[in-house]
């Protein structure tokens, strides 16, 4: 049972680096909006194209074609943000594109075998959709610290709280005392537990 | 003999995936073109002449995002620093030698020391007056700027050079 739970957890803190590029790009609520659900899209995509095509077609098959949809899927939400925003779509076009090849994205193009696999397929998903909160969250955040106001419009007249934030180093202070806290809390809910 | 049956689903998926290939190369393409509409519509509503009609080339070199030339006028650059987040954003139009005639600001972060001040000397360098004000910042800001107009006046060089040799 433990050896189950330490592997779910090693599964977890793998993911949470292999996104760490994202979150480090992730320094303002806009580019951590477009990030966030570009990641959503191209990490579902990935995931129903592992979950529905036949087994038959073989585990190598089914990840090149799982990879092929979250890149296509990529290149139509940078489509979408260069029609929405061309400005904004010269700020995130690089770091849009780095989403196919993040560790969730990859994991979860590979085919689930076992029926137990396919069963959780949904967790998955819904894995997806916290990562993709994670990473607008932290933008919203680091916008927050380095600029005093979270705000869509960049005009808006804002003081600077800890500008620090919005560099990479910051991120990567912010994800430290995030992960810290949340090991903290997990710890101390165990220890509850009768 | 054994006699290896042909799978068609596979052809299936192959197929799929040129389709969805084909739209999103269809998508992109769509998307370029309109965002190019919308560049050139913004340099010429900032020029306040909207008869330019300018036509847009995207070149992202360096700070420079791209180039709006019109049929007759002066061509404009579009110039977009970056630093943690914060934007600065503005229009130069240059005459045939690639030197700078006049800047039009976009956007400005302007809770942002650094874009207030960049913005500042982009205007007064590029334009070669000289002011009495100085800044702390000044010799981080100064040597972009060089580098912006050095990337401007070379672009629009090698540009006369091509039309010249079309000509």
């Amino acid at each position: 049972m433990e050896i189950v739970e330490n592997s779910a957890r090693n599964r977890s803190w793998a993911a949470l680096a292999g996104l760490a590029p994202l979150l480090v790009f992730s320094n303002g609520l806009s580019i951590g909006l477009v990030l966030g659900v570009t990641f959503l899209v191209a990490h579902s995509a990935a995931a129903a194209v592992a979950l529905l095509l036949p087994v038959r077609l073989g585990r190598s098959y089914t990840f090149f074609f799982s990879v092929l949809a979250a890149a296509v899927t990529v290149s139509m939400a940078a489509s979408v943000v260069r029609l929405l925003d061309p400005f904004l779509f010269e700020t995130a076009y690089r770091s849009m594109f780095l989403v196919t090849l993040t560790i969730p994205v990859l994991g979860a193009s590979v085919m689930p075998v076992s029926m137990e696999e396919r069963e959780h397929a949904i967790e998955d998903l819904v894995r997806g959709l916290g990562f993709a909160l994670a990473i607008m969250s932290l933008g919203a955040v680091r916008e927050f610290l380095s600029s005093g106001i979270i705000s869509v419009n960049s005009r808006a007249p804002s003081s600077s709280l800890l500008p620090f934030a919005a560099q990479p180093a910051g991120a990567f202070i912010i994800i430290g005392l995030v992960a810290a806290g949340f090991r903290a809390i997990m710890r101390a809910a165990k220890r509850s537990e009768p | 003999m054994n006699k290896t049956k042909f799978d068609p689903t596979i052809l299936i998926v192959i197929g799929s995936a040129v389709v969805m290939i084909a739209l999103a190369g269809f998508t992109s393409a769509y998307a370029a073109r309109k965002s190019s509409h919308y560049l050139s519509q913004i340099v010429d509503g900032a020029m306040q002449a909207p008869v330019r009609k300018s036509a847009w080339t995207t070149l992202r070199d360096g700070r420079i995002l791209g180039r709006a030339v019109p049929g007759k006028g002066l061509a404009a650059y579009v110039v977009v620093a970056r630093r943690t987040g914060k934007e600065y954003r503005a229009i130069a139009s240059v005459d045939a030698d690639g030197s700078v005639k006049k800047v039009y600001p976009l956007v400005s972060d302007s809770d942002s020391a650094f874009m207030r001040r960049l913005g500042v000397l982009f205007d007064r360098i590029s334009q070669g007056r000289a002011g009495t004000d100085l800044s702390p910042l000044d010799s981080a800001i100064e040597p972009l700027i060089v580098d912006m107009l050095e990337t401007i006046t070379s672009l629009e060089r090698a540009r006369m050079e091509v039309l010249d040799g079309d000509r």
